[in-house]
């Protein structure tokens, strides 16, 4: 008989295959516990508690618009509420641009939907910002007196958990459109051609970028008789015209794909209108009477000839709607709504005439291989010689100057693009910032004079202003105030500069304004964030730099936008057409009077603004980010020249020697012989976590806290943060799940909740247990609705979200500032202007944090370019880098609107850094960006976190500690365990860098027990808290994945040791029988 | 020439040696990229080389004494026991780098090299292992 031990043999030798594998997958899914939790809503770690007394579940509760009468979740409310918002924000945050009289169309018209993206809507962000779920189409919205929930989704097919049946409303009910008969013909022949394209949804920008919008002949290859409709939908054209965004993308200069272009025509611009775009516009005026052009898109798209085509009746811009914006953009359409909201970013005719965009993309040193750095991230530049001039501060004070001094330089040929000769701000600019339409006529009245608070160290302005409505449309109206700073000698002496109108305020009416009758709405400017930093100034302690205000006359103006501001504040000046203005001035809208608080014989007030908020005197922090600092080799633009500083491309940059070991990021060195005697780790005080829920920062009871934590545990939490903060049990802290997107939602499903215990839990059997509640519009929607209150509303409801799900923190929103239309994440930034970024972070975070959910807006600072995000130096002036990108951080976090209010310091919880560098220095390891300006000119103690892992990050943040406030995160707790012993790669030897490399570093060692601090502090914060009270204990938990690990691991091993007994029996019994 | 039973099992475990020694190469390469190189990758190591030195143990006994016994065998599991266990190390602490590439930190040169290299170094191993699978499914010379 033939022997079977080979047979046994083989089948050892696969079962031990098979071990391994279980044994690894088995690692992979508990090191993933987190994330597979919230996947496929298991709980592999509950808090338990002996007794359900008063304190469990109070800390933080929903809505009661959320919960049935019994006190638990109703999914259906939470999604009506979603669509809900998500209808109105873009209602009030779509912005009309043009309009004869063709909007609103009325119900019951028979219209064609033309252009790519009339099919394919672009709704959110190809990567970052992104929707989920099922949306609602632009044909859907249009088309319908209800619209169909059950039909289209993002990347999936529906599950079974999707019901909104009972959300299906005709009538005005939450899913009415606007009852439009739609040609399905056309959309028919766009959605073949668009499959075949593979348009997407949610794409992204891109080098040679295709915007796959057919031609014609396409069209009509496809559908030989599309046209033939026509007759039977012609009461209107809509063309719809977009362009995609999102993370790690940008669009470049000439990177419209190559067959695209027609050097002939100048479409050479990824923004600019393609051949075929053009084409289908061009066939929509000869075919249709009345043409209303949406324009889809987050990009400022160059849209000067469709401003200026007689033919074009209508231009409505709706950003990425999201998920339910369109039934909002149908609302406007058919004059549900009147459009209320203003332009987030000022929309150029051509967008290379931003001085900005003559240095952005992809710059390497010349010497970057003399660079000590790992991965390559350090060999990128951009050198943003625009200076203090992007966005509307160019083209606005350009302005300025070209009218009040037609002498200077301003209206010189330089730097023009659009202008015929001369620069021409009409020519140059299609619509200017914060412009936008309403269906009425509106009448802006100042009422009486600004009340000024003049404080030590801070200055109000609080100006009335009367809107009354004037048309025959009830309406909302939104009220922007702002300022104009004298440029004056001095500041030209000292190189400050001043753009001739910023964004103070807004604010928008609470309802709509019925015909003929007024409002009265209070803005507060608060002027810390109307003064001008002065680098050069000399402070009494011997530091350089401060923020001044210069004597002299001041402004404040209101305006349909900055433009219109500015030209009230011209007409004031005593300027008009004559001089050349572009539009006309109401001298009454602008308010004049003279600064002269604190300057005694001075010519600046340089003391009410040098002390901040926080009672620390300001300095600079940041003047190796200015690339001077090192060679002085760069040109920053001034309006003091503007021809002879217009800046050049700054290309072949070569490391100054003096920048090498900053770009190196040898930023400290450990070290191993400090006294450490007064740390204590480990030192059990019988404290628990329950006993901080919501305690004072100054509690000194955190300090016994932090004590209890040994040194390893410490670096395990400072070091493995992130979707995932690791348990700490030893303090009673369990693990949590953070949420990742720029504030459009959660993105988990409604019912993988982490809080099953909580009486509103989702069930993961719900009938909606497969809702996703990433559904909002894209940042720049929401920041076009200039409205205040719907931004903190947005927050709640995102917070209440997270609060179903037991996430307590999320990292967003986005909180950059555009500073150029071709950076492909601008869809998850909100404007160019950092007050209106700052005021809707600040809304946002303050909203979500009422109902225990830390928003952390990113990426603190200068995302400014995509292109080698990973670690690009962006070389800037202090004075740009704290009066635009700085300023929107710091309006959200000082928060000063709700300090006021609640008569305490409020503040932001949480932020997270950017993968940028400061001039050369990783932002995260910054000293003057992580403390100087955040934690000290700010008061900033919340959770501060890297964006993802970034070994270069984590080493030298690991080594620079709390002295740049760090907290560093991973993407989940993998290799915990290993982290603590060896937390990154060092620079120069590669070797491990272990926990024994910190155990005598007193500077380390003070900063990890900061940040420790300040990680708890916040946790006590959060909706977790709702799970705890004195009797609280961590339970692990047994789940269906674990249980299948468990088993495949004990299946194989049997099946191993057996196959081998088996095998050795069959040796012994093959040997008894030869022998 | 006629390559008998005994010849191609020998083959079979040779080649399953050259591919295993190979994989390792490339792994350690990957492993210590400057910068980059893993926390776990002493005990990575010790996996792929004791392997890698069962694995000949197999083929020297298989050439010596013609035959597998109960040595070769244990030998030839452990071996691919430990081959799994060495590349799943290395991708478990890979996770993080590797996720990133294809999402956020696509433009990761050096981790786009790390990548390519582990899924050779996998490959490798993999058909190494499944070669000594083949081999001991199959009958031994003097059986």
């Amino acid at each position: 008989m033939k022997s079977k031990k080979t047979l046994w043999h083989g089948l050892t030798s696969i079962s031990s295959l098979l071990l391994a594998v279980s044994i690894i997958g088995a690692q992979a899914m508990e090191a993933s516990r987190s994330q597979l939790d919230l996947f496929f809503g298991t709980t592999s770690q509950i808090l338990e508690t002996d007794n359900d007394d008063d304190t469990l579940y109070t800390a933080y509760t929903p809505k009661k618009e959320f919960l049935n009468a019994d006190g638990s979740g109703n999914s259906t409310a939470i999604i009506r509420g979603a669509i809900d918002l998500g209808r109105r924000e873009s209602a009030e945050g779509s912005v009309l641009l043009k309009n004869n009289g063709a909007l609103p169309l009325k119900k019951g018209s028979n219209v064609t939907l033309l252009g790519a993206r009339s099919a394919t809507n672009t709704i959110n962000s190809g990567m970052g910002q992104k929707s989920q779920g099922p949306y609602i189409t632009l044909e859907q919205a249009l088309g319908d007196t209800q619209t169909h929930f059950d039909t289209t989704t993002v990347d999936k097919p529906i599950g079974t958990n999707f019901n909104f049946s009972d959300l299906k409303y005709g009538g005005n009910g939450v899913g009415a459109g606007a009852g439009y008969n739609v040609n399905k013909k056309v959309l028919e022949a766009y959605r073949a051609i668009n499959t075949a394209n593979k348009l997407g949804i949610q794409d992204r920008a891109g080098s040679d970028f295709d915007p796959k919008e057919p031609s014609l002949a396409d069209l009509t290859a496809q559908d030989s008789s599309w046209q033939s409709s026509f007759a039977s939908y012609g009461d209107a054209a809509i063309v719809v015209v977009g362009r995609p965004s999102g993370e790690s993308k940008d669009y470049l200069k000439g990177s419209l794909k190559e067959e695209l272009k027609n050097e002939e025509a100048g479409i050479t611009e990824p923004l600019e209108l393609s051949q075929n775009e053009r084409d289908i516009l061009n066939l929509a005026t000869e075919k249709f009477d009345k043409v209303i052009v949406l324009v889809n898109t987050n990009s400022a798209i160059e849209i000067g000839d469709l401003k200026n085509n007689d033919k074009i009746d209508a231009i409505l811009w709706i950003g990425h709607p999201g998920n339910y914006g369109f039934l909002g953009v149908a609302d406007i359409l058919c004059g549900n709504v009147s459009p209320s909201g203003g332009l987030y970013d000022i929309y150029a005719t051509e967008n290379l005439s931003a001085p900005a965009m003559m240095n952005m993309g992809k710059y390497e040193f010349t010497n970057a291989d003399d660079l000590v750095s790992r991965s390559k991230k350090s060999r990128y530049y951009v050198i943003e010689a625009e200076g203090m001039y992007t966005g509307y501060r160019y083209y606005e004070t350009r302005y300025y100057d070209s009218i009040v001094n037609p002498s200077s330089n301003a209206a010189s040929t330089t730097g023009t693009y659009a202008s015929k000769g001369n620069w021409n701000y009409a020519d140059e600019v299609t619509y200017g910032f914060g412009y936008g339409l309403t269906y009425s006529e509106l009448e802006y009245e100042i009422v009486g004079t600004p009340k000024f608070d003049y404080k030590p160290h801070e200055i109000y302005a609080d100006v009335t202003v009367k809107v009354t409505n004037r048309g025959s449309v009830p309406t909302k109206a939104n009220v922007q105030i702002y300022g104009q700073a004298p440029y004056t000698q001095y500041d030209k002496q000292n190189g400050v500069e001043k753009s001739a109108i910023q964004l103070l305020n807004y604010d928008k009416s609470d309802e709509v304004i019925p015909v003929g009758q007024s409002v009265e709405i209070t803005v507060t400017c608060d002027f810390t964030y109307f003064a001008s930093y002065d680098t050069n100034h000399v402070n009494p302690d011997g530091s350089k730099g401060t923020y001044i205000m210069d004597a002299g006359d001041y402004y404040l103006a209101v305006g349909n936008g900055a433009h219109d501001a500015l030209n009230n504040v011209l007409a004031a000046q005593g300027y008009g057409e004559k001089d050349g203005m572009a539009g006309s001035g109401n001298a009454d809208l602008a308010y004049k009077f003279v600064y002269n608080y604190n300057i005694g014989d001075k010519k600046i007030d340089d003391t009410t603004f040098a002390i901040t908020k926080n009672n620390v005197s300001v300095k600079n922090w940041l003047e190796t980010a200015d690339w001077n600092y090192f060679k002085k080799e760069v040109t920053y633009l001034s309006r003091n020249d503007w021809s002879g500083t217009y800046p050049k491309e700054y290309t072949d940059m070569e490391i100054p020697d003096n920048m090498m070991s900053l770009l190196g990021g040898q930023y400290y060195e450990v070290q191993q012989n400090d006294d450490v005697s007064k740390f204590k780790w480990g030192v059990d005080s019988g404290l628990k976590f329950y006993d901080m829920v919501k305690a004072d920062w100054d509690d000194p009871r955190w300090d016994k806290l932090v004590d209890q934590m040994t040194l390893e545990e410490s670096i395990i939490l400072a070091a493995a943060g992130g979707d995932a903060l690791p348990a700490i049990p030893g303090v009673g802290l369990i693990e949590m799940q953070g949420t990742e997107n720029a504030g459009n939602g959660v993105v988990y499903k409604l019912g993988a909740t982490k809080t099953p215990n909580v009486p509103w839990a989702i069930s993961d059997k719900d009938v909606n247990a497969d809702w996703n509640g990433q559904v909002f519009p894209s940042a720049p929607v929401m920041a076009s609705a200039f409205n205040p209150d719907l931004m903190k509303e947005l927050g709640e409801f995102v917070a209440n979200e997270a609060l179903f799900l037991g996430v307590p923190i999320l990292w967003g929103p986005g909180l950059n500032t555009h500073r150029h239309a071709y950076n492909g994440r601008n869809g998850e930034y909100y404007s160019e202007d950092p007050v209106l970024s700052g005021v809707c972070a600040m809304e946002f975070a303050i909203g979500a944090a009422d109902y225990g959910l830390i928003a952390a807006p990113k990426h603190y600072a200068f995302n400014d370019q995509e292109t080698q995000r990973n670690g690009v130096a962006p070389f800037l002036l202090e004075a740009r880098a704290r009066e635009i990108e700085l300023r929107a951080f710091q309006i959200a976090m000082e928060a000063t609107k709700y300090d006021k209010i609640t008569g305490k310091d409020v503040g932001m919880l949480g932020l997270m850094t950017s993968f940028s560098k400061i001039g050369p220095v990783e932002v995260t390891c910054s000293v003057g960006m992580m403390d100087g300006i955040l934690q000290q000119e700010w008061g900033f103690h919340g959770y501060a976190v890297t964006d993802i892992s970034d070994d270069l990050d984590e080493f030298a943040a690991m080594c620079h500690a709390g002295c740049t406030g760090f907290d560093l995160r991973r993407l989940t707790n993998i290799n915990i365990e290993t982290l603590a012993k060896k937390l990154g790669n060092q620079i120069d030897t590669g070797e491990p860098l272990s926990v024994a490399h910190f155990e005598n570093d007193a500077t380390i060692q003070a900063d990890l027990k900061a940040s420790v601090k300040r990680t708890l502090w916040i946790i006590a914060r959060s909706n977790i808290m709702n799970g705890y009270n004195s009797s609280t204990r961590i339970i692990n938990q047994m789940t269906w994945w674990r249980g299948a690990y468990i088993a495949a691991i004990t299946v194989t091993s049997v099946l191993t040791v057996g196959f081998a007994a088996l095998y050795v029996f069959s040796v012994i019994k093959d040997k008894k029988e030869v022998a | 020439m006629e390559i008998n039973k005994k010849d191609i099992t020998l083959w079979l475990n040779g080649l399953a040696f050259v591919l295993a020694l190979v994989a390792t190469i490339v792994l350690s390469i990957a492993n210590n990229t400057r910068g980059f190189s893993l926390v776990s990758g002493g005990e990575v190591v010790a996996y792929s080389v004791i392997a890698v030195v069962l694995i000949a143990v197999v083929v020297a006994m298989g050439a010596l004494k013609g035959e597998q016994n109960p040595i070769t065998t244990l030998a030839g599991v452990a071996a691919i026991f430990l081959m799994v266990f060495a590349f799943g190390t290395a991708i478990l602490e890979r996770i993080d780098l590797f996720g990133g590439l294809f999402s956020w930190d696509n433009l990761n040169s050096a981790g786009w090299g790390i990548f390519y290299m582990t899924v050779a170094a996998v490959v490798l191993y993999l058909a190494s292992a499944v070669l000594l699978i083949v081999s001991s499914f199959r009958e031994n010379a003097k059986a």
